[in-house]
């Protein structure tokens, strides 16, 4: 009979739960887009997925790992990440390309799920950014369009453009949104990121499944909620201004995804909460002196490569302040 | 659920064999363990076919008598591995007569210090939490007469039992609480401190029902988390005893009777009906699970699911020191996944370490680092590898860390990356 290590009962959680919560997002998500672009933001996150999970199932070949390891879920959190943050009218090629990038340079080099410095998501997304911004931040207008054709290519098909909440902030324009339309996501954008309301709903349920840590993500919404306060893009009313830049751009998005992968964040709850401060102030500087209109992934590849020396030094300064009470308990129990 | 929770909250599958009470198992023999140790040569005096009565001093050891724990005939010496206690050089009694020996009972007023000490020393009372006997834990924290730090010294009778089985504890202060308590009030008189209760975990309407018998006062309710804080004030220095060890002695000092039976959970996921039983020391485990009706294809567990030994002789005795046994059906091997640095391990620490980095520094051979991260106070109590997603043995590897100190000596050839 073999031996049984302790502890004998082990607690539900499983990482392959974790993964799957974090892939359900691809179910409302992919649902409000369907209805608001018809079926190519479906195809686009379905590619996008898939391009990842083979990508990676190659990397684990060549890297001769088991290639059991794709079927954990994470390699498909990369590419549906990257698919969400994709304009509805982008080329298939590109979101693909993008998953392809984020596995092969930004993870499997680092030794593959667990060990990667950087959020490969964000890897992705930066690369996209950096090469075809044009692709990435032509949004169709959403009033005049219901069905995007399904083809290749969407480029010179007549498809009326408009910009997005986030290039109207940063070129001093003022909205004609209403809040309603913020919340609901009814305005021009990414196929994930707009609407506010699934978003918050869906970190709710990451928060309860305590599949992301409020550590990270309330820090992360109230410092951007500072800077927005602190720093208007608009004239108009401030809680208007808030909430336009909270929405405008990967804000959202990156708070409940981006950030909380629990690779590249801080583990320490107390690095968390700087990690959480430091990605708010990055963010929202991108998000208003950027070169690009949405440069949140730049601001989670920065602050990921200080994520481990945050969460050293955070767990090294309590250790030091709880240290002289333990030290007077053990002369006491040597005593 | 709270946003922002620390510790590890255990299903707890206590209900069944509480509502059962405490009950008597008849035994056929027992194994009672004379020495420690490699010894060959059988103790002299004892010889087989002698009739020894229930109660009756057998030997001594390290200056506690051995007791018989039933009144029967001596069948000879053998020695046997124990997975707790190694090597053990043990008596077999076949338990058929009805013989009893008891110690005098004294007046309360006459039981000073040194008395209760001496009694529980006769009576060979064993702290069920570690296995040692009572009267040397007592002896070692005694202070001196009117010491002041008696004020800051707390003598906390330990009964949350906080396993998801284990229900021992709960059942003792369910059912003899007075007794207990008068115990502990005498074990608080030998060592002079001021200051004693009973540590629960009780739900409500027990709890009230034991603070009803021995008083608000006494009664010290702790969270549900594992592990256990005893603290109230974190300027006591607070000792722990078993409620067991303080039910035993109790009884010594009011009914004379030494400790010879325990009271154990029989419990697991292999057993329909989990049982409190209290049975003789040196009883078989395999008969404690039989009268359980056990499962076939079992494994057992001695102690807690959390930190318990895996014991593979059904034959083995029940000493002190054992409150649970388990007997579990094997879960399906998992293989460990990477860590994703979901953060719980240092989350659910009592200790506060960060068990994920001292996992990677020791895996990456980063043993110069190591010890910055002190894992030396780790206490073994593997909320860790209970919380881990991944399925990876955090405690073990923790453990193992903070046994190394300075140079390490590397395995080569031992390779253990998959």
């Amino acid at each position: 009979m073999s031996k049984m290590l302790a502890p004998h009962i082990r607690t539900e959680a499983r990482t392959g739960r974790m993964t799957m919560d974090v892939l359900l997002a691809a179910i409302p998500l992919g649902l409000f887009s369907f209805v608001n672009y018809g079926m190519r933001p479906v195809f686009i996150l379905l590619l996008s997925v898939l391009a990842a999970v083979v990508t990676e199932a190659f990397c684990c070949m060549v890297g001769r790992r088991r290639l059991r390891t794709v079927l954990d879920g994470s390699a498909a959190i990369t590419g549906l990440l990257i698919g969400l943050v994709m304009s509805p009218m982008v080329d298939y090629w590109v979101p693909m390309l993008g998953s392809a990038f984020a596995i092969i340079v930004a993870k499997a080099p680092f030794g593959g799920t667990g060990r990667n410095v950087f959020n490969p998501a964000a890897a992705g997304i930066a690369i996209l950014t950096y090469c075809f911004p044009l692709r990435m931040f032509t949004y169709p207008a959403i009033s005049n369009v219901s069905n995007l054709p399904i083809g290749m290519t969407v480029a010179d098909q007549g498809v009326i453009t408009e910009l997005s909440l986030a290039a109207q902030l940063q070129a001093g324009a003022t909205p004609s949104i209403t809040r309603l339309q913020l919340l609901l996501g009814d305005f021009a954008g990414p196929i994930g990121s707009t609407a506010a309301l699934i978003l918050l709903a869906f970190l709710g349920y990451l928060l309860v499944r305590r599949t992301v840590s409020a550590w990270v993500v309330l820090p992360y919404l109230c410092t951007c909620a500072l800077m927005a306060w602190l720093f208007p893009m608009t004239n108009l009313n401030p809680s208007y201004d808030i909430m336009a830049q909270l929405c405008a751009g990967y804000v959202l998005f990156t708070g409940v995804f981006l950030l909380n992968d629990p690779v590249t964040a801080p583990r320490f709850w107390l690095g968390r909460l700087f990690y959480g401060i430091l990605a708010g102030i990055l963010v929202m500087t991108l998000q208003r002196i950027g070169r690009v209109e949405a440069g949140s992934c730049f601001a989670i590849l920065l602050v990921n490569a200080f994520s481990p020396i945050v969460d050293r030094w955070s767990w090294h300064f309590c250790h030091w302040l709880t240290r002289k009470r333990r030290i007077r308990r053990e002369v006491k129990a040597h005593e | 659920m709270p946003l922002f929770q620390r510790g590890v909250v255990l299903p707890f599958q206590k209900g069944k064999a509480l509502e059962r009470g405490i009950e008597s198992l008849d035994v056929t023999g027992v194994r009672l363990p004379l020495a420690a140790g490699d010894m060959d040569s059988p103790i002299s005096h004892l010889a087989a076919d002698t009739p020894v009565a229930c109660g009756q001093e057998l030997c001594r050891m390290d200056d506690t008598p051995v007791v018989s724990t039933v009144s029967g005939t001596l069948e000879g010496t053998v020695a046997i591995h124990h997975p707790l206690y190694g090597s053990l050089l043990c008596a077999d009694i076949r338990a058929d007569g009805d013989a009893e020996d008891r110690l005098p009972v004294l007046p309360e007023d006459e039981l000073t210090a040194d008395v209760i000490l001496q009694i529980a020393r006769d009576a060979a009372i064993y702290d069920e939490l570690d296995g040692i006997p009572l009267w040397e834990k007592l002896q070692q924290w005694r202070l001196p007469e009117n010491d002041l730090t008696a004020l800051h010294s707390v003598l906390v009778a330990d009964a949350t039992e906080n396993d998801i089985f284990g229900s021992s504890a709960w059942a003792v202060v369910m059912e003899q609480p007075k007794l207990a308590f008068f115990g502990l009030q005498m074990a608080a008189r030998a060592t002079r401190f001021s200051r004693y209760h009973i540590a629960t975990m009780l739900p409500k309407r027990r709890r009230r029902t034991l603070k009803h018998a021995i008083g608000r006062m006494n009664v010290y309710t702790v969270g549900d988390e594992y592990p256990v804080t005893l603290f109230a004030d974190r300027d006591d220095e607070v000792y722990r005893i078993g409620i067991q060890a303080c039910l035993a002695l109790g009884r010594a000092l009011k009914q004379g009777l030494r400790h010879t039976a325990a009271i154990v959970t029989v419990a697991g996921d292999a057993l329909p009906a989990p049982r409190n039983l209290r049975v003789p020391f040196g009883t078989e485990i395999g008969a404690l699970l039989t009268a359980c009706q056990a499962k076939s294809g079992h494994q057992i567990i001695l102690g807690d699911s959390m930190v318990g030994v895996t014991c593979s002789d059904p034959h083995t005795p029940l000493l002190p020191g054992i409150t649970t046994v388990l007997a579990m059906l094997p879960r399906p091997v998992r293989v460990p996944g990477p860590c994703i640095g979901c953060g719980r391990c240092a989350a659910v620490c009592p200790a506060g370490l960060l068990p994920y980095e001292i996992v990677r520094r020791s895996e990456n051979m980063h043993y110069e680092r190591l010890q910055h991260l002190s894992p030396g106070d780790c206490d073994g109590c593997a909320a860790c590898s209970y919380i881990c997603p991944a399925g990876r043995d955090v405690a073990a590897e923790v453990l193992k860390a903070g046994q190394t100190k300075g140079t390490v000596f590397l395995n080569w050839g031992e390779d253990d990356y998959e």
